[in-house]
């Protein structure tokens, strides 16, 4: 199809603009955003899309705005071989109209128009090569394929049809699906082949279960033989084994009986042996009696010997103990001697020293009778008496103070001296004092004073201040000496000074009696002294009473003491003389009993061996009462000769045995035994293995094996053949679609060739010529490589990829267009991501595709394609075509 | 005079594999009621009784079902003693399915178990001297040790035998040949008058006394037999046997092998299934090679399928059917490919034709280029 002139009006924003397009080369078309240059592409749609009676949102967007008037498109183009002019308005007086130029004239309007044209476009149009060589800004640039009806037969025009029609893809479709059938996706067999491979597998396994069972059954039978022989085998074996053993149970008996034979004599022997030695030992313990008796007999001589030696000795220490013991009482009696009289001496001297203390103690009781009489007598005084020497003193000084006070007084007081000149009764403050005629009385007034003689008059001297000051103290002193005086019961100073001297008297006194009272009482309490002499008067009274009258009582104490020094001196003496005599007494002694004690053994001894040697011939004699000597030497002789006759039957006996062998007959014995026993028990376990062989074997032959056998091998073979069949199918499939896919994959890259070549030769423009490019199955791009670099096409730039978008369309608008084929390429807006640099070399490759296609370019930036020679460029908004004077060439 | 009924090899419980699910209950059912129709043949007969000279059953593991069967289908003719003989199929070891709980509960007075070797007296002055197998592989000549010492005393004698004769067997080695020189000479010094024998399915007779005989089975059993299907009545009166061979087999085993390579062949094949009697029990095995397109495979299988329908079983597959299917021109003309389809074809094509390895494989790719283009 190309296109040759395209007016639109009130559309959009244009109210009205027409475009001359050359049927090959580039127009390019610009005007800035919103003017509507976009409105060109969309006008193309729009007028083969819907009738004009449509009232589509597609078709009310493009209404003016504001404006009641329905929007309008021409078109002139040629498609196949008609060329036309078709004209729509829609929404206000909607009209189609349509004139066929081209092969022949034919005029359409209305719906008839519409359809007329899109059943031309239907026929001549590869309507999805329109849609895909339209390229818009924004539009998708993944690699988009390019497998369209009209690029396909151009490029099998190209190659010389070498591919396949739609039959032979519908059969290429079929032939995978077979291969699929059969090969799962990574070249295994599929499930079903799988399932059925398992299932002869399962089948031939079920096949040799049967067959080993059968085999089983098979071995048990010729088992079930080979026992029946050996229980045959085993009964004859059995008869040989019964009769050796019967024959080795009689050599055995006849073993037995020599065996009694040996025990028999073994113990005659032993019978023997023991009377022999019984009569040895009788014979020893004959000897060892005897033996005993001579032995006996030479102990006792010997004591007797050493006895009669030891008694001279003896009898010489006993006399000497005699005589010690009578010097011992002599010394004892001249000791109680002077004993006695010392004793005397010592009672007489304490008779003596008593009666001097009992003298003294009366005198020391009467001192302290007296001196307590004077104590109560004193005591009595003092208890009378208050005044004290510090009485005395404070009386002293308030004597004192006064006569100092009545001294000041006088010399600074008036003094009023009256004379009486008649006996009057003057009363001074009260006080009457009779005065006689003549009498004078002076009164000094120390302070006020009131004289007055009652009834005539009334005196009030008062004395000056100093005057009443003393007179103040005065009277204090004298009120103080008064007071004390009053406190102590006494008159005056001079008898309390009096009574103070008697106190004292009184009080030295006492102090004397007390110290007499202490120094005869000492210790002693008045009473203890009483007892002290009554008790030492009973003791004098009672020795006067028991004194021999000799010897004569000492005169004195001294002679007393003189006695009793010298009765201790002879006691002394008499003492010593004691204790010597004693202690030989006690040496005499001790010799004395040594010597009676050794005798004593000695003589025990005598008697011990005495009586042992008695005993010793009485077992003698007892002993030769049962067995005299001779006796026992005639049996000592008779039993060894049975000892030796015993043992050699013994020996005999034994040799015999050991000649029969016992060992070997015994071990024969045994294993003839074991022999027999083993056979029955082979015999038993075969019968046993029989019974159960029996059974299994009845059991499995029950089961019709040989049935079950074919059953399965029946079912084996089925499924073999089934499985040979499918897998024969399968590699049928498979060797089909490889075969089928290798001649493809040839044909194909035949094919795609001059579609590659094409991208290839526009884009070495752009890249330069080492660019290469791969298509994948649905022609789009896969990879370009660079300087030997391949760079998967998702991998590369938004302005790389939005280039190849446009190279490939170029590219195959270029190869289908021959001949007014194809469509246009339209541009909208595209490139804008590209470099002006590469923009230029973009250009070149748009100038050289377009010399075998229609390549309309909208773009709102005027010079984007400054770089493509030959092209119209229109501005939109002016209804001239314009040509670039720098490009015409 | 006696009159018996010589028979062997009944192969009770014996399945086919190749036959299907209809044909095998019809072939075990015919072998059952061959054991009622010789029961009906004796009585009719007039036969004293009936010897089974072995393989009896087919083995000794065979099903319950069958032993039952088998007896009640002797028990149908009590007047009719059947004298059965263990065989090398059916030997009376301790798996013995004459032996079996099954079998010793289940037999009718009528059935006698040749379990003794030996003579053992029938009826005055006639006896049947027995050689059962106890095992399967035995090691001497059981006929010969059960004839051999007999003394020629005026008894009548049967000897009931089963086994391979040696001049009729290639396995010279065997030691349970039966020596046919002690047959002959047994027969001849009279100290045995007929020698009846199991293990050949076709009827045959041993040697040249003309009273030692294979009687074959009743029932055809494979496709090698000859003359299978027979029972023996034999007569025996007073030195002189006469052998009467009577048809009691009612299935046939056929093989057929031919060259198919085109229509006319496939006319000949077609004709031949068409010209079989007594289709149903017909047991028919074909060993096909040869070279055929696409249409005539077609034609080849439909005919087959038809055959098999009528047919009790028709063996169409296995290593026996080596036929080679090549699309040819005719075939290709019609898949109109063009661009790469149809140089893969010819790839293909070039690999079916070659002699290499798999060239089964593309001629089956070719096959189901056909297929699919053929469904497009």
């Amino acid at each position: 199809m190309r296109i040759h002139r395209l007016a639109i009006r009130n559309f959009r924003g244009v109210d009205s603009f027409e475009i001359d397009l050359p049927a090959d080369g580039v127009t390019i078309i610009e005007g800035g955003n919103e003017v509507g240059k976009s409105s060109l592409a969309e006008a193309l749609d729009l007028v083969f899309a819907f009738p004009d009676n449509s009232k589509s949102a597609a078709i009310r967007q493009v209404q003016p705005v504001h404006r009641d008037v329905g929007p309008e498109v021409e078109v002139e183009l040629t498609t196949g071989g008609y060329r036309l002019v078709y004209s729509k308005r829609w929404l206000r007086r909607p009209s189609t109209t349509l004139s066929i130029v081209e092969p022949s004239r034919e005029q359409q309007t209305g719906r008839d128009a519409h359809d007329r044209v899109n059943q031309i476009l239907d026929q001549t149009l590869d309507r999805d090569l329109w849609n895909v060589l339209r390229l818009e800004q924004g539009g998708d640039l993944s690699a988009s394929g390019f497998v369209l009806p009209s690029l396909s037969r151009a490029l099998e025009a190209t190659v010389g049809a070498d591919l396949t029609g739609p039959g032979e893809d519908d059969l290429w479709d079929r032939i995978v699906a077979e291969r699929d059938h059969y090969w799962t996706p990574t070249g295994r067999p599929s499930a079903e082949r799988t399932r059925l491979a398992e299932r002869v597998e399962e089948a031939v396994a079920a096949v040799s279960a049967i067959e080993s069972q059968i085999r089983e059954v098979e071995a048990r039978t010729d088992e079930f033989a080979r026992l029946e022989a050996e229980a045959v085998d085993l009964a004859a074996r059995q008869v040989d084994l019964v009769q050796a053993e019967a024959e080795a149970a009689g050599r055995l008996e006849a073993l037995d009986g020599l065996r009694q034979e040996l025990v028999r004599v073994e113990a005659d022997a032993q019978r023997a042996s023991s009377d022999h030695q019984r009569w040895s030992q009788l014979g020893e313990a004959r000897a060892r009696l005897v033996e005993s008796v001579a032995r006996r007999e030479a102990a006792l001589l010997e004591s007797e010997q050493a006895l009669a030696e030891s008694e001279p000795e003896r009898a010489d220490a006993e006399r000497a103990l005699a005589r010690l013991t009578i010097r011992r009482r002599e010394a004892a009696d001249a000791l109680r001697g002077a004993e006695l009289a010392a004793d005397q001496a010592a009672a007489d001297a304490t008779y003596r020293r008593r009666q001097i203390e009992v003298a003294q103690f009366r005198e020391r009781l009467e001192r302290v009778v007296d001196a307590q009489a004077e104590l109560e007598r004193v005591e009595l005084v003092l208890a009378g008496v208050e005044i004290t020497p510090d009485t005395v003193v404070a009386m002293e000084a308030a004597q004192l103070e006064l006569a100092r006070a009545e001294a000041a007084a006088e010399a600074g007081a008036a003094v009023v001296s009256a004379v009486a000149q008649a006996g009057i009764v003057l009363e001074v403050d009260g006080q009457p004092v009779p005065l006689a005629p003549g009498d004078q009385h002076t009164i000094a007034v120390a302070a006020a004073t009131e004289i007055s003689v009652p009834g005539q008059v009334e005196l009030t001297v008062s004395a000056g201040a100093d005057s009443r000051v003393r007179a103040e103290k005065l009277q204090e002193a004298r009120n103080l000496l008064t007071e004390l005086c009053r406190r102590h019961g006494v008159a005056d100073l001079d008898e309390a000074r009096r009574i103070a001297a008697a106190r004292a008297d009184a009080e030295r006194t006492r102090t004397y009696a007390n110290e007499r009272l202490v120094a005869d009482l000492r210790d002693l309490s008045v009473d203890g002294l009483a007892n002290k002499i009554a008790s030492l008067s009973v003791r004098i009274a009672e020795f006067e009473a028991s004194r021999a009258p000799v010897p004569a009582l000492p005169a004195d104490l001294g002679q007393a003491q003189k006695v009793e020094a010298s009765t201790v001196e002879v006691l002394g003496q008499r003492r010593s003389d004691f204790d010597d005599t004693e202690a030989d007494l006690e040496a005499a002694q001790a010799r004395t009993r040594e010597l009676g004690e050794s005798g004593a053994a000695r003589l025990e001894r005598v008697k011990m061996d005495r009586a042992a040697l008695s005993d010793a011939l009485e077992v003698l004699a007892a002993a030769r009462v049962d067995h005299p000597d001779d006796q026992i030497a005639e049996q000592v002789e008779l039993a060894s000769a049975v000892r030796k006759a015993a043992e050699v039957r013994l020996a005999e006996a034994e040799r015999s045995l050991a000649l029969a062998d016992p060992d070997t007959l015994d071990a024969l014995a045994e294993s003839t035994r074991r022999a027999r026993e083993r056979g029955e028990a082979a015999t038993r376990e075969n019968r046993d293995q029989r019974r159960s062989l029996t059974a299994v074997i009845e059991h499995t032959g029950e089961q019709g094996l040989a049935h079950r056998l074919d059953l399965a091998l029946a079912e084996a073979d089925r499924l073999k053949l089934e499985a040979e069949r499918l897998e024969g199918r399968a590699h049928a499939a498979r060797l089909l679609h490889d075969t089928f896919d290798r001649h493809r994959t040839v044909a194909r890259q035949k094919y795609v060739a001059p579609f590659r070549e094409q991208i290839e030769r526009l884009g070495r423009l752009v890249y330069g010529p080492s660019l290469e490019i791969e298509l994948d199955d649905q022609l789009g791009i896969s990879s370009r490589t660079l300087n030997g670099v391949t760079v998967g096409f998702d991998q590369l730039s938004t302005g790389a990829r939005e280039q190849f978008a446009l190279l490939s369309r170029l590219a195959c608008a270029s190869l289908v267009s021959g001949n007014g084929e194809g469509a246009p390429v339209v541009f909208d807006d595209a490139l804008g991501w590209t470099d002006p640099q590469r923009l230029g070399q973009m250009a070149a490759a748009i100038s050289v595709a377009a010399r075998q296609c229609q390549v309309i370019v909208l773009t709102c930036t005027p010079g984007r394609f400054a770089g493509v020679g030959a092209a119209s460029v229109v501005r939109l908004g002016s209804s001239e075509a314009r040509e670039d004077p720098s490009l015409t060439a | 005079m006696v009159r018996f009924l010589h028979t062997a090899d009944w192969q009770l419980g014996m399945t086919r594999r190749y036959l299907g699910a209809d044909a095998q209950p019809r072939f075990s059912a015919a072998r059952v009621d061959a054991v009622r129709a010789i029961g009906s043949l004796a009585a009719a007969r007039g036969c004293d009784f009936v010897v089974v000279c072995g393989d009896v059953f087919e083995t000794n593991q065979v099903e319950r079902q069958v032993v039952v069967r088998a007896l009640d289908a002797m028990a149908a003719t009590p007047e009719v003693t059947f004298y059965l003989l263990p065989g090398n199929h059916d030997p009376l070891d301790a798996s013995s399915v004459f032996r079996s709980p099954t079998f010793v509960q289940h037999r009718p007075s009528n059935v006698v178990v040749l379990d003794r070797p030996g003579p053992m007296a029938v009826s005055p002055g006639l006896e049947i001297v027995a050689a059962p197998w106890t095992s399967k592989r035995p090691l001497t000549d059981l006929v010969g040790a059960a004839i051999s010492e007999l003394a020629v005393d005026g008894t009548q004698r049967v000897v009931v035998g089963h086994g391979a004769v040696d001049y009729l067997s290639p396995d010279s080695a065997n030691p349970a040949l039966i020596g046919s020189a002690l047959v002959d000479q047994a027969l001849e010094r009279g100290q045995v008058h007929y020698v009846a024998l199991g293990d050949r399915h076709s009827t045959t007779a041993v040697g040249r006394s003309g009273r030692a005989w294979y009687s074959g089975a009743p029932e055809a059993t494979d496709f090698r037999e000859t003359d299978p299907g027979n029972v023996l009545v034999v007569e025996m009166d007073d030195g002189s046997v006469s052998v009467d061979p009577v048809r009691v087999g009612t299935w046939e085993f056929v093989q057929y092998d031919a060259e198919v390579s085109g229509e006319a062949d496939l006319d000949v094949l077609d004709a031949f299934l068409d010209g079989l009697p007594n289709k149903a029990r017909t047991i028919v095995r074909l060993g096909l090679v040869g070279q055929l397109s696409l249409a005539e495979k077609a034609r080849l299988d439909s005919m087959l399928a038809h055959h098999a329908d009528l047919l009790g079983c028709l063996e169409t597959w296995g290593r026996r059917i080596d036929l080679i299917v090549l699309p040819t021109e005719a075939d290709y003309g019609d898949l109109e490919l063009t661009g790469f389809a149809q140089t893969a074809l010819t790839d293909l094509r070039e690999q079916a034709e070659s002699n290499a390895d798999g060239n089964e494989v593309a001629r089956d790719a070719l096959a189901l280029l056909v297929r699919l283009r053929g469904t497009a």
